[in-house]
């Protein structure tokens, strides 16, 4: 037992009375200068960083305003695709109208279901045109064939009655009322200073 | 102690408007004690010292915290004794153990004496890392005799009457296995 804890004893001692080499000291604190200088050398650098990244800053901020550019070209002209179709579509409604009721318009003669085609067809087909066509400001819309109903509509709104077209003209209307009014005294005998004295 | 008179260390401490921490007498009075901290871990001269260098550029490294630091002294032990351990890890003890056993045996001894010294100092060694953890930890720092229990306790997180209880219990066990293993050798 006692052998034991001499050993024990021998072993801590010599942990304990161990000494460091000569100029352990200096040498600590040389080393401590040598990591100041290098602690000192990496705030410089860190300070610097951002000049030695200038050039790739730059090129990063030019590649990015190319890249929004780009995108904004890109999204106007798909937004002006877009509207293209709908201002076609805008002008063949209203175009319809007027040709509808012009007279020449009742001659044509198409099925309704070509009409709903081809107005499928003037939606899709901007993307097909040339420049020239899309660069104009209003495209004019095909001539479109009227339906039945329309065609009976024209026929009941329209008769070339003289009387209705001379409605718009006064001197037509002044003549009309004169010849009126000697058929009427034509047909019943009356002279027109009788007809004068009847009427006070 | 090598004399660190006429150093011109300009520390950067000298800059901050907080009160300055004299690094130049800190490795003064400290570098001694940490040496022997960490010698009872590695059992090698070149590799303690290594890990008392690695400690004062942590210190370096940290110099703006310093004026934090309530108890100097046991905050570089607890370095010390980290840098250490994690020096330790990387390294075979029997490579370390060897060399040290012989350096305590006397040199005016007769050979097979010497060798026979430096066998049973080997097994000391052995046994002592063959012991749980925290009780080996415990005896080593307690083989410095500069640390107080509650400095030890400081070091090591644990209360003062375990590092107690840990002393006694390491004492114990480690007195058993060399009396056993001593027997078997009969």
């Amino acid at each position: 037992m006692r052998d034991a804890d001499k050993a024990i004893d021998k072993l801590l001692a010599g942990l304990r009375d161990a000494e460091p080499s000569a100029r352990f000291e200096q040498r600590i604190l040389e080393r401590m200068e040598a990591g100041q200088s290098v602690a000192a050398d990496s705030a410089w650098s860190r300070l610097l960083l951002p000049w030695r990244l200038r050039p790739a800053i730059a090129s990063a901020c030019v590649a990015l305003v190319a890249l929004l550019v780009a995108f904004l070209f890109v999204a106007t002209s798909t937004h002006q695709h877009r509207r293209a179709p709908a201002e076609l579509r805008d002008q063949s409604l209203i175009g319809a109208t007027p040709r509808a009721t012009a007279p020449a318009a009742t001659a044509q003669k198409v099925p309704t279901v070509n009409r709903q085609a081809a107005s499928r067809v003037s939606l899709r087909r901007p993307r097909a045109y040339n420049g020239e066509q899309t660069e104009t400001a209003s495209l004019p819309a095909p001539p479109l064939p009227l339906t039945e109903q329309e065609r009976l509509l024209l026929r009941l709104a329209h008769r070339h009655d003289p009387q209705n077209m001379a409605i718009l003209n006064r001197d037509e209307q002044a003549t009309q009322s004169v010849k009126a009014t000697e058929q009427f005294q034509q047909f019943f005998g009356i002279k027109p200073e009788e007809m004068r004295i009847e009427i006070e | 102690m090598a004399s660190t008179e006429g150093c011109s260390l300009a520390l950067p401490l000298m800059e901050d408007a907080r009160p300055a921490v004299d690094l130049v007498a800190m490795v003064d009075a400290y570098s001694t004690l940490l040496f022997r901290v960490a010698y009872s871990v590695l059992r090698s001269r070149n590799e303690a010292e290594d890990a008392v260098q690695d400690v004062f550029l942590r210190v370096l490294q940290h110099r703006r915290s310093l004026s934090t630091v309530r108890d100097m002294r046991v905050w570089l032990i607890r370095i010390a004794w980290n840098l250490a351990l994690d020096r330790k890890r990387r390294k075979r003890p029997d490579q370390l153990d060897e060399s040290f056993a012989r350096s305590l045996v006397s040199a005016t001894q007769p050979a097979d004496a010497a060798i026979e010294e430096t066998q049973r100092f080997a097994a000391v060694l052995r046994e002592i890392e063959r012991l749980p953890k925290a009780e080996r930890h415990v005896l080593l720092l307690s083989a410095l005799e500069e640390l107080t229990t509650p400095e030890m306790a400081s070091v090591l997180g644990r209360s003062e009457s375990a590092v107690r209880a840990l002393l006694s219990r390491a004492r114990a066990h480690l007195r058993e296995r060399l009396e056993g293993e001593s027997h078997e050798g009969c």
